[in-house]
């Protein structure tokens, strides 16, 4: 087993360009190390992706804010960046697995990983997260790229964001669903609502007949029924026939009653 | 492969295989055997360990990513044949039954202490909640844990 250690950008691109047989992109772990107890590597090379300070940066960039891929969930979670102008992001961060996983598992692997379930994947498609990648085919992420909202005014609004998940558990769980939302908020009210439902099918996607429930309005508590009614009917559509349908359509309640909460307290307060 | 980092405030630069794990490398060629192997894949908590200060799954480490970190095992709380003041806290709360959580949870409850001396107990559970005890001695636990931060506060004065 070869293992190398790039310790920036330029080196990463040289070993990527070295053609070294079956490779594996390591970072945080939590997901390629489960279960190797006592069993061989199916590679023939580890390339350590932890020693490369560029992909650990959060900053402003030409108007974006750019998140490194090996950034831990914990980082993100307790960025003030992150937390001023993507909160859902930082949200979703906090509530991946536990402490311990937090403070290694990375946003990059969160995505290259691609489960159903990734917690910060609605939230990278609700804020039109671009994805930066290296390498001939593109194999390696290094990073996010978050167009930045525009600073609040009276014309342009107050950009909120919210995230809620749900689980088998309060915490340390797997999402059953997951709902990212963001708003404007103009004149006391929501404008230009996007909604993002994940864990409710391959992969995340927008949900146009809710953020349409919530267009205009104060994220009333009389919106709940409408709203969830709207997600519930998106879900049927991405999983027809699928066992955990009844269930999903049913529970997403929950989540969508949390967002209706988080955005109604943007608005008062 | 060489690899240098400090394991228990002591700067070490051992020859490891770099893609065994940390767990291996702690109970194999250290012969800290503090932190235990429960699952192997980051669920039950009891192989915690800090890396630089926060805490880890020592089963999702590898040992070539160790270059340049600091590794704190449960064995590295003991000063001068002391024990340290949460290690103190758990003998005297009776939050050790079997014992085999017992150093992930200590080490756990220490990366809380170091950020936040007055942890609510929410953030205490919080804190613990990747660390599984098959005694189900959490009650016990949460206390010694609190208790520790008392006692912190005070020598802290």
């Amino acid at each position: 087993m070869i293992f190398v250690r790039p310790a920036s950008i330029i080196e990463l691109a040289a070993a990527l360009a070295e053609k070294e047989g079956k490779t594996i992109l390591a970072a945080g772990c939590t997901d390629i190390l489960p279960g190797k107890i006592g069993r061989p590597w199916d590679a023939d090379r580890i390339i350590d992706l932890t020693h490369i300070p560029e992909l650990q940066q959060i900053a402003v960039e030409n108007n974006e804010l750019f998140i490194g891929s090996c950034c831990t969930h914990a980082q993100i979670a307790e960025n003030g960046l992150v937390q001023k102008y993507f909160k859902a992001l930082a949200e979703a961060c906090a509530q991946v697995g536990s402490v311990q996983i937090r403070n290694r598992g990375t946003i990059g692997g969160n995505v290259a990983n691609a489960s159903p379930a990734a917690d910060t994947m609605p939230c990278l498609i609700l804020f039109g997260a671009e994805r930066e990648v290296i390498g001939e085919n593109g194999e390696c992420i290094t990073g996010f790229c978050l167009p930045l909202p525009e600073d609040p005014s009276a014309d342009s609004g107050t950009p909120v964001s919210a995230f809620a998940k749900l689980g088998d558990r309060d915490i340390v769980t797997v999402a059953r669903i997951q709902l990212a939302a963001k708003s404007v908020i103009k004149d006391g009210r929501l404008s230009a609502v996007s909604v993002v439902l994940g864990a409710a099918g391959q992969t995340p996607y927008f949900c146009e007949e809710a953020a349409q429930v919530l267009e205009g309005s104060r994220a009333e508590e009389e919106l709940l029924e409408p709203f969830a009614a709207a997600l519930a009917e998106a879900i049927e559509a991405h999983i027809p026939g699928r066992t955990t349908l009844a269930y999903k359509r049913s529970a997403v309640k929950g989540p969508a009653a949390e967002i209706l909460k988080k955005l109604s307290l943007e608005l008062y307060y | 492969m060489i690899i240098k980092f400090v394991l228990n405030g002591e700067l070490v630069s051992p020859d490891l295989d770099p893609s065994r794990r940390l767990i291996d490398i702690l109970r194999e060629n250290f012969f800290l055997t503090g932190a235990k192997e429960g699952c192997g894949e980051g669920e039950c908590g009891s192989c915690t360990v800090l890396m630089d200060g926060l805490p880890v799954h020592s089963c999702l480490v590898l040992a070539g990513q160790l270059e340049g970190h600091e590794v704190l095992t449960v064995e590295g709380l003991v000063q001068n044949g002391e024990l340290d003041l949460l290690q103190n806290a758990f003998v005297e709360n009776n939050a050790v039954h079997c014992g085999f959580c017992t150093p992930g949870m200590i080490m756990s409850a220490k990366g809380l202490l170091m950020k936040n001396q007055d942890p609510s107990e929410a953030e205490i559970r919080e804190a613990l909640s990747g660390n599984i005890c098959r005694c189900s001695d959490y009650r016990q636990i949460v206390m010694a844990v609190k208790d520790a931060a008392k006692r912190l506060r005070e020598v802290s004065l």
